[in-house]
């Protein structure tokens, strides 16, 4: 073997330690970069060649070699699903018992006893109650008389701005919907391109793409934390990824083929899949995991918009139904006009039912001022299916056959409809289209309407289809829209019935003060909307939200501590140490060093060599 | 395993998280003195103390009307107690009347005297609590009692042409007003309708000796005389038995305030109980996390600092 092929390994053996320093230097420079595979350097010696000699050396190659393990970014992937879906819960459950104003707080009289208070809905409701106490106590006393008017305007602001904190909370996570789903769209985008660029690069130097390999895994991980996915291919070339359609058996439902963005999600407003999320037109439904628990943050929002949020806020409504027809029925026994203290009017923002599927969520939630409760409403038309769609209507003031009579058909004529006492509703059954007159003051609204009906129109409102569906549901309406009536005199009020019995007689204010210790049933007695005395009914509502948000916040932390395990472990794997880099460091930098060595001691060979020729 | 300066540094970070989130709750909850701030720290005991709360409230209105009822009715004692003295004053006067020989004129001297106990009698039936007449029943605004009246129903006063007139103007079973003073229970304080028919009976039997003693109607004093003292007469009962339910009234509004008081105090109890902290134990757990947050630093800054830099060189 002669010096200068010496000469040449030397130099495969220098080219392939620099490699290896390359290898290592970008090793370091990623130490802090989470998304970053470490490489190691693989040394392969090249082929010998045979000669008379014998077979001769030709040195060594340094190839870099990825620790992406797909494996355990499968796992971390799945958890990034688990930890933002419960995260996303967690957070809109605080919200949700932030936006009830529970909270106790530690209060000191001046006789130095200590007491605890709470800052809720309860405070208002007690206050308005004892003052009916006070008045009937004092019947004749004009101060606690204005001091009732003035609690029964606090209770219905408490309750309209907790209804307005509820629907904002709803509104504020309809937006973080609408963004989720964008981002969703935007990574399914770049994740296809990165396939294109990735399978390019591969083609011309096998593991060059390494770098976007790691960025595209860390969009996957992105990508995962606001929707469950599935990938498949080989995670160094091209990748596919599914979602599961919603059809029970988890159908795949593509989304990225290599280069190709197949599906786009978007979230359904139509009326047969409202409240879901769609890739293309197959529906993808809450996309909870099999357990029912969310799965991305997407599920966790619609999971906690359509559970917690709904059921409070049909709760709160429930409770302040109850306080509306109660006290107004205590207080004005005979139903004398002007003589309620409560009445619904005109809401600003009309809540809905997020859980009824045929209602579209978002056109729901930013639906303002409905005509069908404004008091100068026009005329407006409800086409319902057919006879097995029954209508329900509540009214807030009227008697239900006024209510009755006010509808009727589109065609002329009254609409027959059926009033059963057991349930408080007018149920419409003959009718397939018919017409409520514009004076639609009086109604609270039409409460319910089977899940079956199929067109609503307005005649005259610029309101979408879905619109006028949500306002058929409407908890929230109550609560929200409350107020003393106005056609309720203030220094009118009374204690009792003052024209015949005098004006010491307190029993509507007896009777006011009683409602507070009513115990309900709904199913005892079914105008009822609540079960139990208003206050026990208020406790399971904020206990059930605390109890909700008490199990997301266990579980978010669990679904960290999971994820923070996994991520550990793919760390462990493929994150760097400086020390092992290090180390490495000093190895090639002494094999450098060495055959530089032996390059310097054949180059004096030859030298002398050539100075003896 | 091997350990990535990555995990060094991202571990480091969240058990900071969560130490310091653990110490910043204990501090809160010793700054506070409440363990259970809000509904998710302990859901069960929040709706109990919501429920407690209610009740402490609904407790403290209740005392304010139980002191109201307390003032009222010793108000009408009061009045009760003067109607007992000026009953027997009046049957003095009557005793002293029914004297076969007295001469005309004594019997008008003794109709002047029964006039002022009948005018005092008036004015105690007539008595005002906060301006509201108590013996009125429902109709507070109206005096009971009153004098010289036009539409007087009461017979036999209007047949009589005599300087003064009395009668009991109300509807003898005024509508009656009730004070809730517990859960469920509501009072009638201080005008139960035994109250103001007593009286009126009484002044218009007064009234009605007064005039046989101006017309000197020896028969008819005799038989007034016998209405106001006779053993048949209820008027002295009528007045006794009310002066008794009125004590006994009080004294049930004393035990009700007692119990009231005592349920604050143990519904207070309660919700402390459920949510105060436990200072001696938080201030221990405090102490601890701060002790593992320092630790997690001290340790952590130097893991950190020390490498395979320190002890290689380069050159």
């Amino acid at each position: 073997m002669s010096l200068l092929s010496v000469l040449n390994l030397t130099n495969n053996a220098l080219n392939a330690n620099s490699q290896a320093i390359s290898i290592t230097s970008n090793n370091i420079a990623n130490i802090n970069n989470p998304d970053f595979a470490r490489q190691t350097v693989e040394f392969s010696q090249q082929t010998a060649v045979t000669t008379p000699q014998g077979a001769i050396a030709t040195g060594i190659t340094a190839t870099a070699i990825t620790t992406r393990n797909a494996l355990l970014d499968a796992q971390v992937q799945l958890q990034a699903s688990l930890t933002a879906g419960v995260t996303a819960q967690e957070s809109i459950l605080q919200q949700l018992q932030a936006s009830l104003g529970e909270n106790l707080s530690a209060n000191s009289n001046s006789s130095g006893q200590s007491s605890t208070s709470s800052n809720g809905l309860d405070i208002a409701v007690n206050q308005f109650f004892n003052s009916f106490q006070n008045l009937a106590t004092n019947p004749t006393d004009t101060g606690a008389a204005q001091q009732a008017v003035a609690q029964a305007g606090i209770l219905s602001d408490r309750f309209n701005s907790v209804t307005a904190n509820i629907n904002t909370v709803a509104l504020g996570v309809n937006a973080q919907i609408s963004s989720n789903v964008s981002q969703v769209n935007q990574y399914l985008t770049e994740i296809a391109s990165l396939n294109t660029k990735i399978t390019s690069m591969n083609g011309n130097v096998a593991g060059s793409a390494a770098t976007l390999v790691d960025e595209r895994q860390a969009l996957i991980e992105k990508l995962a934390g606001l929707m469950p996915v599935t990938v498949s291919g080989d995670n160094q070339g091209s990748l596919s990824l599914t979602a599961k359609a919603n059809d029970g058996a988890g159908t795949p439902v593509a989304l990225v083929t290599n280069g190709t963005v197949n599906n786009q999600i978007s979230f359904s407003s139509s009326a047969a899949n409202t409240g879901v999320f769609l890739a293309g037109t197959t529906s993808l439904g809450n996309m909870q995991t099999a357990a029912g628990e969310p799965s991305g943050s997407l599920s966790g929002l619609l999971l906690t918009l359509s559970g917690p949020l709904n059921t409070l806020l049909k709760n709160v409504d429930a409770i302040a139904q109850q306080i509306v027809t109660s006290v107004n029925a205590a207080y004005n026994p005979s139903g004398a006009a002007s003589g309620n203290i409560f009445a619904v009017i005109n809401p600003s923002v009309i809540s809905t039912d997020y859980t009824n599927v045929n209602n579209p969520l978002n056109t729901l939630i930013n639906t303002t001022g409905h005509p069908l409760l404004a008091s100068s409403s026009p005329a407006f038309t409800i086409q319902v299916g057919g006879n097995t769609d029954p209508i329900y209507i509540t009214s807030t003031s009227e008697s239900l056959q006024s209510v009755l009579d006010s509808i009727s058909a589109a065609t002329g004529g009254a609409v027959t409809g059926t009033y059963n006492a057991a349930t408080d509703k007018i149920s419409l059954s003959s009718a397939s289209t018919f017409t409520i007159s514009s004076d639609t003051s009086n109604f609270l609204a039409i409460a319910k309407i089977s899940p079956t009906a199929t067109s609503l129109s307005s005649t005259t409102s610029s309101d979408a289809v879905g619109a006028l569906t949500s306002v058929l549901n409407v908890p929230g309406s109550y609560a929200n829209a409350f107020k003393v009536d106005p056609n309720f005199i203030p220094t009118n009020v009374v204690a009792g019935n003052t024209s015949s019995y005098g004006a010491g007689d307190n029993s509507y204010a007896l009777n006011v003060a009683n409602v507070l210790s009513q115990s309900f049933s709904t199913t005892a007695h079914a105008p009822d909307k609540i079960n139990g005395t208003i206050t026990q009914f208020y406790a399971g509502v904020v206990s059930n939200l605390g109890q909700a948000l008490q199990a997301a916040s266990t579980n978010a932390a669990d679904e960290k501590n999971i994820q923070s395990v996994i991520t550990n472990q793919r760390q462990s794997v493929s994150g760097v140490t400086l020390d092992e880099e290090m180390s490495n460091l000093l190895t090639y930098q002494k094999s450098f060093q060495a055959c530089s060595a032996v390059m310097q001691a054949i180059d004096s060979l030859l030298t002398n060599f050539i100075a003896r020729l | 395993m091997r350990i990535t300066d990555y995990m060094v540094s991202s571990g480091l970070v969240n058990q900071m998280q969560n130490l310091s989130s653990n110490v910043d709750n204990l501090q809160q909850q010793v700054a506070t003195g409440i363990a259970v701030s809000q509904p998710s720290d302990n859901p069960a005991v929040y709706g109990q103390v919501v429920q407690l709360q209610s009740q402490v409230q609904q407790a403290s209105q209740y005392g304010n009307n139980i002191n109201q009822a307390l003032q009222q009715s010793s108000t009408a004692m009061n009045a009760l107690q003067s109607m007992q003295s000026l009953f027997d004053q009046a049957s003095q006067i009557a005793t002293s009347a029914s004297n076969a020989t007295n001469t005309a004129q004594q019997q008008a001297n003794y109709a002047t005297q029964l006039n002022q106990i009948i005018n005092q009698a008036i004015q105690v039936g007539n008595t005002q609590f906060q301006g509201n007449y108590i013996f009125a029943g429902s109709s507070v605004k109206t005096a009971p009692f009153a004098e010289n009246a036009m539409n007087l129903t009461a017979s036999p006063a209007t047949n009589f042409a005599f300087p003064k007139q009395y009668a009991y103007l109300q509807n003898v079973t005024p509508h009656q007003i009730q004070i809730p003073v517990a859960a469920n229970t509501n009072l009638t304080v201080s005008t139960p309708t035994s109250y103001s028919s007593g009286f009126a009976g009484f002044i218009n039997t007064m009234i009605n000796l007064s005039n046989s003693l101006t017309k000197n109607d020896t028969a008819g004093i005799a038989t007034q005389s016998s209405n106001l003292t006779g053993s048949s007469s209820t008027i002295e009962s009528n007045i006794t038995n009310a002066v008794a339910d009125n004590g006994a009234m009080q004294a049930r509004l004393q035990s009700l305030q007692t119990e009231n008081t005592a349920n604050v105090t143990q519904y207070n109890l309660l919700i402390g109980n459920d949510t105060n902290t436990d200072i001696a134990a938080t201030m221990v757990q405090l102490n601890q996390a701060q002790l593992a947050y320092q630790a997690a630093i001290q340790s952590a800054s130097s893991i950190m600092k020390s490498s395979i830099l320190n002890y290689l060189s380069f050159n």
